[in-house]
């Protein structure tokens, strides 16, 4: 594979790296050698798709009826974290600000708390890296506990 | 005659089984599954256990194919029934059944579209037999839908030889020839039953329920071995509880089976247990749902010929760039790059 060197005598590229960019100058081009492989991934993509298209075709659900509901009752599962802490907070307004507050309050805190920090590489910013890992555990954990149907289970996920 | 076969098979029930399960009951609901999801089994089974069916992911038109629903429990517990055995008590092991709602079209296979030794399965017994819920019930009903299958109440016995499973042979409509069936993927409704329900259709408590005191008061009467009728059912040896309360006397009748907790002279709350709870023997109900492909042969072929062409696609796309590179090497030699 031949890659083309970065070109450190020209002054304008340089500038560029000092202010990380100019990437794109050097290492594999693009045309033809990138487009090719996006060639093959495209047509990778489209015969996934059109498999589970076919082998796993998405369903039609009986007719909805708004005036049962349904039981257990349980939202789509991208809701499951938040549905949870709507379900085990005992108050219900404090649930429903708590289901907006916690990730949103959390989330746009992080930036301004890691404000002092200089680096970018993530390894270099421990407390987003903390809030990510820990979030992400506790999501999994919520949305887990959201499928026990006993909401005093739920918290330990009925394991104990 | 559907009466007399009613009767009929309800004698053999009590001369040879000894517990009764009864996915049957369904029959009595217009629509046996609620739009909300529940099987109107809960309605009498007021313990939950588990249910589960396996079935293949995806048939073809006309196939006949197995689903098997796991209904588990212990065959060997016993369970408190409606009637005294020989020796005058009311136990037996617990039966099965299971409930199944298969897509439109989807029905039962006859007997001579399975195979020889699905036949054999049939006619021995260790299959039971599945038939559509609507045959079954009390009034003719106008439409039968061979969708909606029960099967059993299946004695012990036989349940447990399958490593409780009750197996049911289904064959899938063919689009082809019935115009109303489309290919696609669709829900299969599974129910398993075990044990008696506690609550017998018309709403009068089975005795395999628990009995609570209906109103606060002092015990001062308990006669045993008298004759008692709770809705349809009669029972020779029930027990009457004479309570004293604020407003006078009150019976509670208690069938056989629950035993009692309480003696004479105890004051009782309003709801507190008078018997055991007889069903801790993992007698239930549960329901799951499950997704079921009615796949087309065509379809199958034309995917197989749209993922070969694909991959030629990409095979070519990555010659190519191998080629390209052979260029780019020359050309770079060419310049004294590399």
């Amino acid at each position: 594979m031949v890659l083309k060197k970065p070109d450190l005598q020209d002054p304008e590229f340089v500038a560029l790296l000092e202010q990380d960019m100019g990437h794109n100058k050097y290492g594999e081009p693009f045309w033809p050698n990138d487009a090719l492989i996006f060639g093959v991934v495209i047509f990778g993509t489209i015969a996934s798709i059109i498999g589970l298209a076919i082998l796993d075709p998405a369903k039609i659900g009986e007719h909805a009826d708004p005036f049962n509901t349904l039981n257990p009752i349980l939202p789509e599962w991208y809701f499951y974290p938040v549905y949870q802490i709507l379900r085990v907070v005992p108050n219900k307004l404090l649930g429903v600000v708590l289901m907006a507050g916690l990730p949103l309050g959390i989330l746009m805190a992080v930036p301004f708390i890691e404000n002092v920090n200089k680096f970018r590489n993530p390894f270099r910013r421990p407390v987003a890296m903390t809030v990510f890992l820990v979030g992400t555990l506790v999501t999994l954990w919520l949305g887990a506990g959201a499928t026990v149907h006993d909401v005093s289970k739920s918290l330990t996920l009925g394991l104990w | 005659m559907k009466k007399t076969f009613f009767a009929l098979t309800g004698i053999l029930w009590l001369a040879t089984t000894a517990a009764q399960a009864f996915p049957q009951y369904a029959a009595q609901y217009e629509e046996a599954r609620e739009s909300s999801g529940r099987i109107a089994c809960a309605n009498c089974h007021l313990g939950y256990a588990e249910a589960e069916a396996e079935f293949p992911q995806s048939v073809m038109p006309g196939q006949v194919f197995e689903v098997e629903v796991k209904i588990p429990y212990d065959i060997k517990a016993q369970q408190v029934v409606g009637y005294a055995n020989e020796q005058g008590e009311y136990r037996a092991t617990m039966q099965a059944g299971a409930y199944l709602e298969l897509p439109k079209g989807f029905r039962v296979a006859k007997p001579e579209e399975l195979s020889a030794e699905q036949k054999a399965k049939v006619d021995s017994g260790e299959w039971a037999a599945a038939t559509p819920l609507d045959e079954l019930a009390e009034e003719p009903r106008k439409e039968i839908r061979p969708n909606i299958i029960v099967v059993g109440p299946v004695d012990a016995e036989t349940v447990g030889k399958a490593n409780n499973v009750l197996v049911i042979p289904v064959k899938a409509p063919d689009p082809g020839v019935d115009k109303n069936i489309y290919f696609g993927k669709y829900s299969v409704y599974i129910g398993g039953n075990r044990g008696r329900g506690q609550v017998y259709p018309d709403g009068t408590a089975s005795n395999n329920a628990q009995y609570n005191a209906t109103s606060a008061g002092t015990i001062t009467k308990i006669t045993p071995n008298v004759p008692i009728t709770m809705g349809e059912q009669s029972y020779d040896k029930g027990t009457l509880i004479t309570l004293k309360t604020a407003k006078g006397d009150l019976e509670v009748k208690i069938p056989p089976g629950p035993e009692l907790q309480v003696k004479v002279g105890d004051t009782v709350t309003s709801g507190q247990a008078l018997t055991n709870d007889p069903n801790v023997v993992g007698g239930g109900f549960g329901q799951a749902e499950k997704d079921i492909v009615l796949q087309d042969p065509q379809r199958v072929v034309w995917l197989l010929v749209t993922l070969a062409v694909a991959f030629a696609c990409q095979v070519l796309l990555v010659l190519k760039k191998k080629q390209v590179e052979k260029v780019q090497a020359y050309e770079a030699q060419q310049q004294g790059l590399s």
